[in-house]
């Protein structure tokens, strides 16, 4: 395995990410808890008190979600954002600038369809027969007559696309969310949800469904713009709320919006 | 990460200084905003049936500049390390605006996006800047870092505008051709527009030909504690409630996603949903005052980190970039515009000032306090509407006595929901143009 690999190929993705885990794990998980405790020893000199607004019986809606390892995910979040100020969106902005507005569409409504393949096993799995036959039917229309999925045909038609993944298959047969986690380079998830998307992209190197076999260099531009087209899709942007507390609104959003698409 | 998505968006929309983009047009006469109920328009804004068609992608840039070189940033703020402000820019010569956003939005809100991309389509260059009330501009731009004083706001205003400009110039190599200098705001940023004008009167740095008040507070603390009171007073058993509140509006989103696909690319989404499945006037008078209280919470969380005055975070705690703020934001959650005032705000400028009493003060949040400029200049404009959710009784009788034929005062509209229907659009346009 060549190195450059590493950080473009989804399959890959998970060991690269665990190793930075650990590292802002262990580099530097004590050293601060070690600074809090410190600090928490002068909790007189203010005038609103912590202590005097803090429910524990009805804890406040963003406080609610399940979030030990928050000194590390904290840790990711600015990792992600700097990733994203340095890296990602200076590459998405020349993408932008290169590609017209319709190819782009083409692009994602490629990798759209691709994905319509997790949705239609994911919904077969939870036993949601509507969804997916109508997914099947979708990925069909769009595959031939959307030519190879570039152009959304089934959407025109009124058939709008659904989604599913293996962390909403695992929360529908009654697997808890547990802990939260900010992923690097792949945002906010918790411990379901991440094993449920290492799990998908495992299977997708394993099936290989493109063949890329030894060809290296077309898995990697296939994951480029992969990536790339992913970041072209979510109009979330780190710190774009400019508010301090950001953190704790998107991990409640999060957490509540998982909910929502697990019911469905 | 679709849905999370959708859900920020959302959040972003429901703000009452928020409305949303583009599409067809109709033909105007008579009135014919759609809402009449002031917290709907407040919340929903203009439904693109009654917008005007806006083509054009604004050709804009990105700046970042240092107001303060000596302002040492807390590391807890480290994305807020310089003071941020867009561009639109023609190719020729052509007036440029500045245009001042609402209470605790940024540069690139919605609204401000909206109003950017309308008047850079209507020929203007536009610089956008950020709320004097927003973390950006308190890190960075505020002198006192207290924000709320208009007066001092405008100042801080008037800096960077004058910054702004040269920094442009810098950049942009004369590129920039400005055949002359105007002012808007909305909101907050509307009252604010209205000191700087008199400012730049004494100063003569910009000339404004024409400045545009729309939807300003007639005194900011009267607006505030309307607000204020909008989520204390419409969730059921009061603010200690909050969680039940906002799990029955979640769920009544949830439930109308089951039924229904909600496309971002549909600007309407927030109306379609709305008018499939209703929520009540208090759930959405309620929404208004948390999104003002999210506002308003960032906005105090930010300046007592600031100033370390031990207002929320104790003097002692040091705040890392990783330090969990969760409980930090309880406590914001549950102050109040009126608590930073009688707790905070009103305690600081004291300090400086021993001989001022707290209605002294909040006559100084009142465009009364500058009336004879107000009543004097001929080049300054209001908008507003009769059902103004901020505006305490009394003030369009004001609006109307001091502006006279400069004021335009549209029957609906709620708070600023009605600024991108046609007409508000083509007065905005013909305002500056004449």
């Amino acid at each position: 395995m060549k190195t450059h690999e590493i950080p473009f190929y989804p399959s890959n993705i998970w060991p690269f990410i665990l190793i930075l885990l650990l590292f802002f794990t262990t580099a530097t998980l004590p050293i601060n808890a070690h600074a809090e405790a410190k600090a928490e020893e002068n909790p007189q000199l203010v005038h609103r008190a912590v202590k005097d607004y803090i429910n524990l019986e009805n804890p406040n809606v963003i406080k609610d979600v399940s979030d030990p390892f928050e000194l590390v995910n904290r840790r990711m979040y600015m990792f992600n954002a700097v990733l994203d100020k340095l890296v990602y969106l200076p590459v998405l902005r020349t993408y932008q600038m290169v590609l017209p507005d319709v190819v782009e569409g083409c692009i994602s409504n490629f990798f759209n369809n691709i994905s319509e393949i997790y949705t239609f096993a994911n919904a077969a799995l939870q036993l949601k027969k509507e969804k997916a036959t109508t997914t099947f039917g979708r990925f069909l229309m769009n595959s031939t007559v959307g030519i190879l999925g570039l152009f959304d045909v089934a959407t025109i038609y009124g058939i709008p696309r659904e989604h599913e993944d293996l962390g909403q298959t695992l929360g529908y047969y009654g697997v808890q969310p547990g802990p939260y986690l900010m992923l690097p380079i792949l945002g906010p998830s918790n411990l379901r949800d991440a094993l449920g998307g290492g799990a998908e992209s495992l299977l997708f190197s394993v099936v290989d469904p493109f063949n890329f076999g030894e060809d290296t260099t077309t898995s990697v531009i296939y994951s480029a713009f992969k990536i790339v087209d992913s970041r072209n899709q979510v109009f979330f942007r780190y710190y774009m709320t400019g508010s301090p507390f950001e953190y704790e609104m998107v991990r409640m959003l999060y957490d509540r919006s998982r909910g929502v698409e697990i019911d469905n | 990460m679709q849905l999370i998505t959708i859900i920020l968006c959302l959040f972003a929309l429901l703000s009452p200084f928020g409305a949303k983009a583009t599409a067809t047009s109709t033909d105007p006469p008579p009135y014919d905003y759609p809402f009449v109920n002031p917290y709907e328009s407040t919340v929903l804004g203009t439904p693109s049936l009654y917008k005007s068609d806006v083509p054009a992608k604004p050709r804009e840039k990105l700046f970042e500049i240092t107001v303060f070189n000596d302002r040492k940033i807390p590391r807890v703020f480290w994305y807020h390390d310089k003071f941020q402000f867009s561009l639109a820019w023609q190719k020729k010569s052509a007036p440029l605006i500045f245009n001042i956003a609402g209470t605790g939005s940024g540069y690139d809100s919605s609204t401000m996006k909206n109003m950017q991309k309308i008047l850079f389509n209507a020929g203007f260059h536009v610089v956008s800047l950020s709320s004097p009330t927003y973390p950006n501009f308190i890190v960075t731009a505020s002198k006192t870092m207290v924000p709320g004083y208009i007066q001092q706001d405008a100042e801080d205003l008037y800096r960077v505008m004058q910054m702004a400009w040269e920094h442009i110039q810098e950049k942009m190599k004369k590129k920039v051709q400005v055949s002359e200098f105007n002012l808007t705001g909305y909101s907050l940023g509307a009252a604010q527009a209205a000191f700087i004008a008199r400012i730049d009167d004494a100063e003569k740095k910009f000339n404004f030909r024409k400045v545009l008040m729309i939807n300003p507070p007639l005194n900011l603390f009267n607006s505030v504690s309307i607000l204020d009171s909008l989520l204390d007073e419409n969730i059921p058993g009061g603010i200690d409630q909050f969680n039940s509140f906002f799990n029955s509006v979640f769920e009544q989103f949830a439930d109308y996603y089951k039924e229904n696909k909600i496309s971002l690319t549909d600007p309407d989404c927030l109306y379609e949903m709305y008018k499939n499945s209703p929520v009540k006037e208090t759930d959405l008078a309620a929404l208004i005052g948390m999104s003002f209280r999210l506002s308003s919470g960032n906005m105090i969380f930010t300046s007592d980190v600031m100033k370390k005055r031990g207002y929320i975070v104790p003097v002692a705690k040091k705040l890392s970039p990783f330090t969990s703020l969760t409980n930090y934001g309880i406590v914001t959650f549950h102050t109040t515009f009126t608590d930073y005032f009688n707790e905070y705000f009103y305690p600081f400028f004291k300090a400086t000032d021993p001989a001022l009493t707290p209605q002294k003060l909040k006559d100084q949040m009142s465009l009364k306090s500058i009336k004879s400029y107000l009543v004097s200049q001929d080049k300054i404009g209001l908008v507003t509407n009769n059902d103004d959710i901020i505006l305490e009784p009394g003030a369009i009788d004001f609006f109307s006595s001091v502006f006279k034929e400069r004021a335009v005062i549209y029957p609906n509209g709620g708070h600023c929901g009605n600024m991108e229907h046609t007409q508000n659009v083509a007065h905005m346009i013909d305002f500056f143009k004449n």
